[in-house]
């Protein structure tokens, strides 16, 4: 008979798919503000609507995730208590306070590059807030892959390539989220009126950006797998759980059609930016959208596959 | 006088897995059916006529270096001067974190207001027994078994929405008492006291028996130590 192990443990998810929620639009919020801040800081004008879309999206989506966190929150009212105690050691204390800061300033950011005309201080000028919101952008990106990787407990989460695949999640899906949206606007609600066949020529370096987020994603899901898989015991046990319940929607949406797929896409439309030639712009929102898709389900699977139980021989090892 | 360090060893040996612990932790505490302040693991190994039994009680290890403390972000969950890991129920947001960063799967989480059995007004035995709303209505309180002594550092009954884990029977201590679990014990197995004492029963035993602790390599420092084994001599 093989060994049996009883221990009678609260059961169902901790954290459901409102907090794989803001983690994804937290990452979309800040990849679209930095993709933002650089179009507006660096781009040439024909780009500003673009920069504008992805301004907006920032706090919007950030916003949003934190929308969701507050909801999952048991005890909604007493969420004063988080600014009322000082808890440097807690990691979602920083993170309350950094997201707040950030929401604030990309709120402005995305208010000055719609409204630059509206007077108001020197101080709340658009390169004062941004400037100052790209620390606080990447710092909220860090903080998302930080967010779990102090958790010890769960070994799938505890690595560094889940700090690393979070700013990488924030690059790809920011940058993923404010093109596909421009295109659609562009599309459906002629929301911008510039020059449609050149749009997509000078966006080659972004384009670059996504390809090469994309790749190094897949080498720092590699890693993480290797970390985990020749890790200690509790390690591979947390990756086989993992794998046997997520393991395939992982492969299928989150690898092969949510990286591989959008790179393959990428490489293919490469040649047609620039030399007076415009990608599809049907085209660039798919490889976008399947980015976001890809970026949605790594989130997914890292976030509720860490939550599988811990063996009870791991529980109940006694030394 | 140096501070307090509370701790708890629990002697395998002696314990008989009766599992009096549970039942004198829910009695004091007003803890719900479904959640285990004190808890067990049990193992059975082996083919029959050579199996072996095992029987690991288990209850918050009031760690050190307690994961629970260093991730809340409200403060919630502390620790005391006199080493035990508390909860401040009337700061806690239920963000579930503790309940995450614990590797021992000793916080619960109230999802809904407890003790809902005890709120239900259809008889198990229609027409020939109680409804559980009844049974509170005549006891006066939210449940049959509710012990007001557990209010004095801790609610009575913790609220929905956040979360709730042993503490000692902190109320008791505070009082000279010690937790309904060690006086519960029929076999003598748990010993609770002082470690900075080296007079207290926790102290002797630990200085008698090489004592262990679950998982270790979590770097908890957990302050439920274990003694002897289950079976063993």
């Amino acid at each position: 008979m093989e060994t049996e192990l009883i221990l009678t443990l609260q059961r169902g998810l901790i954290w459901d798919e409102r907090v794989v929620g803001d983690l994804f639009l937290g990452g979309v919020g800040v990849g679209a503000f930095l993709f933002a801040f650089l179009l507006w800081r660096f781009a040439e004008e024909r780009y500003q609507p673009l920069a504008k879309v992805a301004a907006v999206i920032a706090p919007v989506s950030v916003s949003a995730g934190l929308g969701l966190l507050f909801w999952k929150l048991g005890n909604k009212l007493n969420v004063h208590q988080m600014m009322l105690n000082v808890s440097p050691t807690s990691v979602m204390w920083w993170g309350a306070l950094i997201q707040g800061a950030f929401v604030t300033l990309s709120a402005l950011f995305a208010f000055r590059l719609l409204f630059p005309h509206v007077r108001l201080p020197k101080v709340l000028s658009a390169s004062v807030t941004g400037v100052l919101g790209v620390p606080f952008a990447v710092a909220v990106g860090i903080y998302h892959g930080l967010l779990l990787a102090v958790l010890t407990s769960h070994p799938l989460w505890a690595s560094g390539p889940m700090i690393v695949t979070s700013v990488l999640l924030f690059t790809v899906t920011g940058v993923a989220a404010s093109l596909l949206l421009y295109v659609v606007l562009r599309s459906f609600v002629r929301f911008d009126t510039g020059p449609s066949d050149t749009f997509a020529q000078g966006l080659k370096p972004v384009a670059w950006v996504l390809i090469a987020g994309a790749a190094l994603l897949l080498i720092t899901l590699f890693a993480w797998w290797v970390d985990l898989r020749f890790g200690s015991i509790p390690a591979r046990l947390a990756l086989q759980a993992m794998l046997a319940e997520y393991g395939i929607m992982l492969a299928v949406f989150g690898i092969g059609f949510g990286l591989v797929l959008p790179i393959v896409l990428g490489v293919l439309m490469l040649p047609r930016f620039g030399d007076g030639r415009t990608p599809s712009a049907a085209l660039v929102g798919l490889a976008c959208l399947l980015l976001l898709i890809g970026g949605f389900t790594i989130r997914y699977a890292a976030v509720i596959g860490g939550q599988l139980p811990t063996p009870l021989s791991v529980m109940a090892t006694l030394s | 006088m140096a501070k307090k360090r509370y701790a708890m060893v629990i002697d395998l040996h002696r314990c008989v897995g009766c599992a009096a612990c549970d039942i004198a932790c829910k009695a004091e505490n007003n803890v719900p059916v479904e959640f285990h302040w004190s808890n067990h693991i049990v193992e059975t190994r082996g083919t029959f006529p050579n199996t072996t039994f095992r029987y690991i009680p288990t209850l918050c290890n009031h760690c050190e270096n307690a994961p629970c403390v260093t991730n809340c972000p409200t403060t919630a969950m502390y620790k005391a001067e006199n080493g035990m890991t508390l909860h401040d129920a009337n700061k806690c947001i239920g963000c579930r974190l503790c309940q995450l960063a614990c590797p021992y799967g000793v916080i619960f989480f109230n999802k809904e207001t407890p003790h809902a059995n005890y709120r239900d007004s259809q008889a198990a035995i229609p027409g020939a027994t109680f409804s559980g709303r009844e049974v509170a209505e005549r006891a006066g309180a939210p449940l049959p078994y509710y012990n007001p002594a557990r209010a004095a550092t801790y609610p009575g009954v913790r609220p929905r929405g956040v979360v709730e884990k042993c503490t000692f029977c902190d109320h008791k201590v505070a009082v000279g008492e010690e937790p309904a679990c060690v006086t519960a014990c029929p076999a003598d197995a748990r010993l609770f006291g002082d470690l900075n004492d080296p007079e207290s029963k926790p102290a002797q035993a630990l200085a008698r028996h090489r004592p262990r602790v679950l998982q270790r390599d979590k770097g908890t420092q957990p302050h439920v130590f274990y003694i002897r084994e289950y079976g063993k001599a």
